[in-house]
């Protein structure tokens, strides 16, 4: 099997559901590569690169070069949405949800209820998130709880290249709006993804580690150091299975209910602040719907609830670690 | 003589191993082929078996413990050795031996055919082709202990049917004929002809059709668990397991039919078989194989007594295909029953598989 | 552009259709059978219709918080209103929506909108597909003096014009944004110059009359169908009433709201189409008689309406979870 990046994962995903179904359109900031300049459009592809070489196949007509105007990005990506094409619109970072955030969460994600169900809104918002990039606090959040929390809306956070693919074809396939959370540290990861195309289905969790000592649910770029923290975890002879929601919206209740069962410990690994996060929210779950299975109080590793610092070791210091993951799970035990 | 027991590397994923059991003592005289420890991978769990005779005088690795490939993880002695020159042995031995393995892993070659569809392809070794078709739902990897266990001893060449595995998921009709017609463009565009074949439940009957249909491409058969025969079932709790499955778990539950032991399905058995189910068109070509299964016809047109020497090699607990009843084969068809697998012998028993199989070649 | 009479009393149908809702609704409100809000289109008449009186249900408008006229222009079944304005079941948006929120896929009528410039930017969605589809269909955003001011109005008639789309923004300008009047908050001499400056073509016509805003649209249409992108509308409006249905409106001076009255849409189409003697008055004064009775039933039905199923309070949200 192919061994590509995150980003070529989601490149290839766009390609394929592009040249599948004409409806599926791109538009967003330099999505085509820069268009008006006296240079070649297409040489580049987003500012990380990750639409590279779609404006050459697709044409202007799909691949649709905007201004920098967040609000009319978002909102004619939902009207183009409304009225019948399947438009994937680039957000960049997350971070300038702030200046579009109507057009989400009042308008694209409420059409379906508010219009008693008479409207479809096939709308894909790709943005990215997190810290690791010494980008400060504007460049750098995740600001997935507050995407979490909005009826009609559904979330996803893909942790690996195959799920990068897999999910945003399912993303772009699906008839409500998805916002789909890239992690910019992830885009140089490398794994198996299959040629073909593939879907996977939001609202199940992956199982990546299994174990019978606790159970670790972590998203997006904190899979990874849950994984490792499990590794090491596991030298030292314990066991905990490690649970990657993939979709915070729908959330695999079950998976984490079903594995807490058979666990008794929970650690949450959130790349946000504290309160209200999805660490919070799935403390609050196994409280309110497992307590009797749990042998101790709900591990919560999440990041301080700070702005994300600039300086790199503040940086560092604020993102969970490996090492703090796997102090939170032995601290259960 | 002291010799190294190392952990092995079962298929091409394969990085390290759990030693789930040791099954000798030190101090167990060990005769070539007894079984010697239960090591689970990420795929399965399977049993290592001596490859030569001797003492066990000496368990590096104990029960539990994680090794990498190639690792040395106990010591066999052929004569009586003291403890001094185990302990010398030991420390000489390389900690890890891997690039002899790295080598024979450049041995197996996946590659994708174009005939017509696209059909991926894996071969390994050389000699006389030994080729080995998968059942429903399955893949070239269930076929990973046979690979592994005989490519010494012949070019052994496991085929993704169509709708399966990395090849295309155009079934056609879904018919044997149309399968085994695939199968056979994809020999032909290998240059293979007059092989061992192999074929594992649903491929077990293609096996069947294709010695008919092409009889040149085949000397001998190898039915292992196959579907189709007198006396025998398919069961649509798993057919209709897969091809209605929408979850991970739904996927194990199915799985789980196909072993004697449920617990042998690992995560990641369960994830191969998800991640093929997820691709485009997979489950809708396989509900296309399942229908046509469980219409029958195809099975009731195999002419048994047309087919060159079959080796039948059946498991008494076979919840997927039952029983075949022997008595209405034909005669001359050589039968070996397995008390210790369900469905998937191969993988279950992949010892005793591998050594009937390798009677053939 | 002379309309044949058939078309005038469709205008004249339109017109008085809303007029007949709107005074039905302040009505309704008073005693007390509409939850919530109502922003009413009293003295708009002329805009909605002669804007829409042209488009198909191919062609989309987006709309505003005071959308009770678009959506009638647009085709919108009054039966359907009524009984989403009053939470009932069988509303057009089964009881989900409410006043601010009546949309109808099927008619182009791609929803009011209770935020302040929500519209535009979907607008220009709509246009997008129009115009990736090569439909020859346009798509409307409604906006008002309020909304010319948000950031969103801003960015979308910029989207619009770089991305060349059939789209036209019609600019209600009835003098106020909530309590507030233009002339304070609005700080462009005029709303058209200010969309003209954007890059596209804009225009400002008496939005009291129906044929004056029938004109500018039809010369706002020929330039967006030939595919020459956005066109902006402004259409002068008068708001008979205030930001919604019993605002005492104390920040209008009497005489002005006197005068507001003055600039009756549906009395200068009526005296204007009779006296020429393009229609009788008795043909008018038969169809004001017919819509009347049909939106009093409607209203009258509505009342009597069941509330929605509580089993619907969770369905909805997505398609499919």
């Amino acid at each position: 099997m192919p061994v590509i990046s995150y980003r070529k994962a989601i490149n290839q995903a766009l390609e394929q559901e592009m040249a599948r179904d004409a409806r599926v359109i791109l538009m967003g900031i330099d999505v085509g590569g820069g268009a008006g300049g006296s240079g070649d459009v297409g040489s580049v592809g987003g500012v990380m690169g990750v639409t590279k070489g779609l404006y050459p196949k697709f044409g202007s007509d799909r691949v649709i070069d905007t201004p920098i105007s967040e609000s009319a990005i978002i909102g004619a990506a939902a009207g183009a949405a409304v009225t019948g094409m399947r438009p994937v619109a680039e957000l960049m970072f997350v971070d300038f949800i702030g200046v579009c955030f109507d057009q989400i969460y009042n308008q694209a994600a409420k059409f379906r209820y508010m219009f008693g169900g008479k409207a479809r809104t096939p709308l894909v918002i790709r943005t990215m998130g997190g810290a690791g990039m010494r980008a400060g606090a504007q460049h750098s959040q995740t600001l997935h709880p507050i995407l979490t929390m909005v009826p009609g809306l559904k979330v996803v956070m893909p942790s690996s290249p195959y799920d990068a693919k897999g999910l945003l074809t399912r993303a772009i396939r699906d008839d409500d709006p998805v916002v789909f959370l890239e992690s910019k540290s992830l885009y140089d990861v490398k794994g198996e993804v299959p040629e073909e195309a593939y879907e996977i289905p939001f609202g199940e969790a992956n199982v990546l580690r299994d174990g019978r000592d606790a159970t670790i649910v972590a998203f997006g770029a904190m899979v990874p150091r849950a994984v490792a923290a499990a590794d090491l975890l596991a030298k030292e002879g314990v066991k905990v299975t490690v649970l990657d929601p993939r979709t915070t919206s729908p959330l695999d209740e079950e998976a984490i209910l079903d594995s807490l069962d058979e666990t008794g410990r929970l650690v949450v690994v959130d790349e946000s602040p504290p309160r209200c996060s999805l660490a919070a929210d799935i403390a609050a779950l196994a409280v309110s719907q497992a307590f009797d299975a749990l042998k101790a109080p709900v591990g919560l590793v999440t990041c301080p609830h700070t702005p994300v610092p600039f300086a790199p070791n503040l940086e560092d210091a604020y993102v969970p670690s490996v090492a703090r993951i796997v102090e939170a799970v032995k601290k259960t035990l | 003589m002291l010799k190294a027991i190392r952990m092995p590397k079962w298929g091409l994923a394969m990085e390290e191993g759990t030693i789930v059991e040791w099954l000798r003592s030190v101090g167990d005289e060990v005769a070539e082929g007894d079984d010697l420890i239960d090591i689970e991978t990420t795929k399965i769990t399977n049993t290592l078996q001596a490859t030569n005779a001797g003492r066990l005088v000496r368990i590096v690795a104990g029960d539990g413990e994680v090794m990498p490939v190639g690792a040395l993880i106990g010591v066999l002695a052929s004569e009586i050795a003291d403890e001094a020159e185990v302990d010398a042995f030991i420390a000489a031995s390389p900690v890890a031996v891997v690039e002899e393995e790295a080598e024979e892993e450049a041995a197996m070659a996946v590659q994708s055919l174009d005939i017509g569809k696209r059909i991926n392809v894996a071969t390994a070794g050389s000699g006389k082709p030994l080729v080995l078709l998968h059942g429903f739902s399955g893949d070239l990897n269930n076929w990973l202990f046979t690979i592994e266990g005989l490519k010494d001893a012949a070019r052994v060449i496991a085929i993704d049917l169509p709708g399966h595995g990395a090849s295309e998921k155009d079934v056609g009709d879904g018919s044997l004929a149309g399968l085994a017609a695939d199968v056979a463009a994809a020999l032909e565009e290998l240059g293979v002809s007059d092989a061992v074949v192999a074929g594992h439940s649903l491929g077990g009957a293609v096996a069947m059709r294709l010695a008919l249909d092409h009889p040149a491409l085949v000397s001998k058969l190898a039915l292992v668990c196959p579907a189709g025969l007198p006396g025998g079932f398919v069961s649509d709790d798993f057919l209709s397991g897969i091809v209605n499955a929408e979850k991970a778990r739904d996927v194990k539950k199915a799985l789980q039919l196909l072993v004697r032991d449920p617990d042998t399905v690992s995560r990641d058995m369960v994830d191969g078989v998800v991640k093929m189910l997820r691709l485009d068109g997979a489950q809708a070509a396989l509900a296309v194989l399942r229908e046509r299964m469980l219409a029958g016809g195809d099975f009731a047109a195999l002419s048994l007594d047309a087919l060159p020497p079959v080796t039948l090699i059946a498991s008494r607990n076979d919840a997927i295909v039952g029983a075949p009843d022997v008595s209405a084969l034909p005669p001359g068809w050589t039968v070996h029953w397995l008390d210790q697998a369900g469905h998937l012998p191969q993988l279950e028993a992949a010892g005793e598989v591998n050594a009937l199989l390798r009677a053939l070649l | 552009m002379q309309l044949n009479r058939d078309e005038l009393k469709r205008a004249w149908r339109t017109m008085l259709t809303i007029r007949a809702f709107e005074e039905r609704v302040e009505k309704e409100f008073a005693d007390g059978t509409i939850p919530g809000f109502a922003h009413v289109y009293l003295g708009q008449e002329a805009s909605g219709t002669g804007v829409c009186f042209d488009l198909t249900d191919d062609d989309q408008i987006g709309s505003t918080h005071r959308g009770h006229g678009h959506c009638i222009a647009k085709g919108c079944e009054v039966e359907g209103m009524f009984l989403e304005i009053m939470g009932k079941a069988g509303g057009i948006c089964g009881g989900k929506g409410g006043s601010m929120h009546i949309a109808d896929m099927d008619k182009g009528m791609l929803g009011a909108n209770a935020i302040v410039g929500g519209s535009p930017p979907i607008a220009v969605g709509a246009a997008l597909t129009q115009k990736l589809r090569r439909t020859g269909h346009v798509a409307v955003a409604f906006t008002g003096d309020g909304a010319s001011n948000q950031g969103t109005t801003l960015e979308a008639m910029n989207m619009a014009v770089v991305l060349k789309v059939p789209m036209i923004f019609v600019f209600e300008n009835n003098g106020y944004g909530e309590f507030t009047s233009a002339e304070y908050s609005v700080g462009a001499k005029s709303l058209s110059e200010r969309a003209a400056a954007f890059g596209m073509p804009a225009a400002s016509v008496d939005g009291g009359d129906f044929f004056a805003v029938h004109a500018g649209m039809r010369e706002a249409l020929e330039h967006v169908r030939d595919g020459n992108g956005p066109y902006a509308l402004e259409t002068r409006c008068s708001r008979f009433l205030g930001h919604f249905v019993g605002d005492p409106q104390k920040y209008r001076g009497s005489e002005e709201l006197a005068a507001a009255r003055t600039n009756d849409p549906v009395l200068r189409f009526r005296d204007r189409v009779s006296e020429a003697a393009l229609l009788a008055i008795e043909e008018l004064n038969a169809i004001e008689t017919e819509v009347r009775a049909r939106v009093d039933a409607a209203a009258a039905a509505a009342r009597a309406a069941a509330l929605p199923d509580l089993a619907t309070l969770e369905t909805d949200v997505y398609v499919k979870y």
